[in-house]
């Protein structure tokens, strides 16, 4: 009789779990009612399920959560751009640095060119027709008729120096367009000077971008 | 807004958070079905990268279940690659053949019901748990110590209900019958 039986084995775990749909369910425990051997196989089961449940978790040896701080999305391209830009300022740096040591450095400054650069123009107008009148002097063996102009006060005009000291006509005529090159020659110079920040700017500017780009460079490897 | 929406949004602190809440636990049965060691724990960081970079894809409920699913995936592929432990088949065959059968317990010992979970009985435990074939005890861990539902198993392993049905019992008899064989007495023997 109990050969013919056959016995729910394979549901017993689901039982035991509640896993079973009802009418399952309700068949397995029917049955349980009335098997020693099933019941038996059941607690078995429990048993030994609270026995793997009961397990102690095994701990890893480092931490296993990863460094996550996502880098923005603005990110590559404020490294990419900061990459470029401190490029183009150090390129603007060295130009700016050739073109200035060229202006200071290439023989065309003269002594009234310097005077300009500082703002004293008066003085570089005199120390110009001096130099002029030197010239002059030196060619025609005339007396200088600029040299005293350049001893006076900045504010003295070149046309009164002249007139005062009463030289030769070709000497004034020569004095006057020293003056007017010198009056060129200061504008020509200041601007030069007017080119561009110094170049320091661009050097600190070509800095401050590569900065930005090492940082955010190692902000994305970090992510 | 809790710590799970925070994440789906990108925040990486909400995420982490999360993440270290089931850390243990993923390792813990990471390191059930691979061996404890390396290859697990880098089954288990690289599962957090992955579930970080696709976090905006999650759409169910259970982040545990989804997170158990990315690890047991990795895993089941380290174990696919190696292929080193041709004694434990990684799909045993679903049919009777497989089962592995009520053993009898040997006269003597104590009842496995009366079990404390002692050091020596969790250790039993463990050892049994190593020979049951990966699928079958990926299945029973997830039940037995992570408390999924069988549906949760199911979708976890990308599984049939059955077949979830079928491995949880299967695995459950072996680990019972390895206690046996060391000493303990079934109730009914």
């Amino acid at each position: 009789m109990s050969g013919m039986i056959e016995h729910p084995e394979r549901d017993l775990s689901a039982y035991l779990d509640e896993a079973l749909a009802p009418a399952e369910r309700a068949s397995v425990a029917a049955h349980l009612e009335g098997c020693a051997r099933c019941r038996a196989q059941l607690a078995e089961l429990r048993a030994t399920s609270r026995l793997i449940g009961g397990l102690t978790p095994l701990a890893p040896g480092r931490s296993l959560v990863p460094r996550l701080d996502r880098a923005p999305v603005w990110l590559r391209p404020v490294r990419l751009l900061g990459t470029m830009a401190s490029g183009v300022f150090v390129f603007l740096f060295i130009a700016s640095a050739v073109i200035n040591s060229g202006s200071g450095l290439g023989g065309g400054t003269t002594t009234a060119e310097r005077l300009a650069e500082k703002g004293q123009f008066g003085a570089a107008v005199n120390a110009l027709a001096s130099d002029a009148a030197k010239n002059v002097g030196g060619s025609t063996g005339a007396p200088s008729a600029a040299a005293p102009a350049a001893q006076r006060p900045p504010s003295l005009d070149t046309s009164r120096s002249t007139a005062a000291s009463s030289p030769s006509p070709t000497a004034v005529a020569r004095a006057d367009a020293a003056s007017t090159a010198a009056v060129t020659s200061t504008d020509t110079s200041a601007s030069r000077t007017s080119f561009g920040p110094p170049p320091q700017v661009f050097l600190g500017l070509a800095a401050l971008f590569a900065l930005a780009a090492f940082v955010a460079h190692r902000r994305l490897r970090r992510t | 807004m809790d710590d799970l929406e925070r994440a789906r949004r990108g925040d990486a602190r909400a995420f982490d958070s999360l993440a270290r809440a089931h850390e243990r636990a993923l390792y813990s049965h990471v390191a059930r079905i691979l061996g404890p060691g390396a290859d697990a724990e880098d089954v288990v960081q690289d599962a957090f990268v992955s579930a970080w970079r696709s976090m905006h894809h999650f759409e169910g409920t259970s982040f545990k279940a989804w997170l158990f699913r990315i690890a047991r995936n990795r895993a089941i592929d380290v174990i696919r690659a190696q292929k080193r432990r041709p004694e434990l088949p990684l799909d045993p065959p679903d049919d009777d053949s497989g089962d592995p059968g009520w053993a009898e317990p040997a006269a003597g010992g104590p009842e496995l019901t009366d079990i404390a979970a002692g050091h020596e009985a969790r250790a039993a435990v463990e050892a049994a748990l190593a020979l049951v074939p990966v699928e079958q005890r990926d299945a029973l861990l997830l039940r037995d110590v992570e408390g999924f539902s069988y549906e949760e198993i199911a979708s976890i392993t990308v599984s049939e209900l059955g077949t979830v049905k079928s491995r949880i019992h299967r695995a459950r008899v072996t680990v019972r019958n390895e206690l046996v064989a060391k000493g303990w007495k079934g109730s009914s023997g």
